[in-house]
């Protein structure tokens, strides 16, 4: 179980908030050169495996072979926690 | 960007689970964007490079926190307390640990299937290495131990080594170290001889256990090095002992077994 979030999770549950469900493509593209593809991935298992997103498998249409994409979302728990973050950043600022 | 190189790759050097959910999403959303703009993604190569070492090192420290490579870590320590000891460390020294222990800990994570064909191909390296120091072998106070390679002088029948321990086949495993330690000790390399013999004697014991063959070649080698009137055991040896002890502690770390398929009944 995660405790804090790492800049890299924080920013890509920042923009999981905004695209919904995603894929590591999508949101390396969405990040304007915060996040790499060659890194973006295995952060994403990480974070699956401290729950904090699942993740599905596309479906697979008639004719497609190879691997699938795998589509990324965030779980109820890592949105409270973002919104936790959020809230101890606003406070800070207020009491600096 | 080759896709099928690139899963190859990761297939040799993760696991089947990293490769499922961290290589493959990778190459479908590779495929998609080219599939849309009609051209390969910029730097997608350098991408799948980055890809692979990250998920490797990842593994790694998850191993590392899992304790599964405390044999590793238990030789490295053991070859730096060595290196430390020696009265004249040279850069030669640590570079022979920090080249063991990463060799260590790729072995750790090839496939067992590259094992198993390390394994097939084994009787016939060692056999190369003893003509290789027959043919072209430096000779030293009565041994033609040494390869000259470059400016390098490598201790080649020490090197090879650790071709023992996956040589781990409980029935031909002993004949072949024994084969080896008698050609290596016909040139007189007799440290090499002594923990090839130490190998092949933990191979009859323990049926090719891949530990107990590793903890012989460590024994071996070091008791050699003391046996032949070396002041700093290993170290003394250019650091190809200190190598082989760390490539061996890899392969009893392995994380999947080396026997081979099962046989069908």
């Amino acid at each position: 179980m995660a405790d804090r979030l790492t800049g890299k999770e924080r920013r890509i549950l920042e923009l999981l908030e905004g695209l919904g469900e995603s894929t590591g493509w999508a949101l390396v593209d969405a990040s304007a050169g915060d996040l790499k593809r060659g890194t973006v991935y295995v952060t994403l298992g990480r974070m699956a495996d401290k729950g904090l997103v699942t993740s599905r498998q596309e479906a697979r249409r008639a004719g497609q072979s190879g691997p699938l994409r795998r589509l990324h979302r965030p779980t109820p728990r890592a949105t409270a926690l973002l919104a936790l973050e959020r809230r101890v950043t606003a406070l800070m600022g207020e009491l600096a | 960007m080759n896709a099928r190189a690139v899963r190859r790759w990761a297939e040799r050097l993760l696991s089947d689970r990293a490769v499922e959910d961290i290589v493959d999403p990778f190459l479908a959303d590779h495929r998609v964007a080219r599939d849309t703009t009609g051209v390969p993604a910029r730097g997608a190569g350098r991408d799948a490079l980055q890809l692979i070492a990250t998920a490797w090192m990842a593994e790694r420290v998850d191993a590392l926190r899992a304790g599964e490579h405390r044999w590793l870590v238990g030789a490295a320590s053991l070859a730096t307390l060595l290196v430390l000891q020696l009265p004249d460390r040279r850069l030669a020294q640590w570079a022979y640990v920090v080249a063991g222990t990463l060799t260590a800990l790729l072995v750790m994570s090839a496939s067992a299937a590259m094992l198993r064909r390390a394994r097939r191909a084994a009787p016939l390296l060692l056999l190369l290495v003893v003509a290789s120091l027959a043919g072209f072998g430096l000779e030293h106070e009565g041994a033609r131990a040494w390869l000259p390679l470059g400016t390098l002088r490598v201790q080649l029948g020490v090197l090879a080594l650790p071709l023992l321990v996956v040589s781990s086949e409980p029935r031909r495993a002993p004949l072949v170290a024994l084969a080896f330690a008698g050609g290596i000790l016909a040139l007189g390399d007799s440290l090499a001889a002594l923990a090839a013999l130490a190998c092949g004697a933990a191979q009859l014991v323990f049926g090719g256990d891949r530990t107990a063959t590793a903890l012989a070649l460590a024994v071996g080698v070091v008791a050699g090095a003391g046996a032949l009137g070396e002041p700093v055991p290993l170290a003394s040896y250019g650091g190809s002992g200190v190598f082989a002890v760390l490539v061996s502690a890899g392969l009893a770390g392995h994380r999947t077994p080396m026997r081979g398929r099962p046989r069908l009944a």
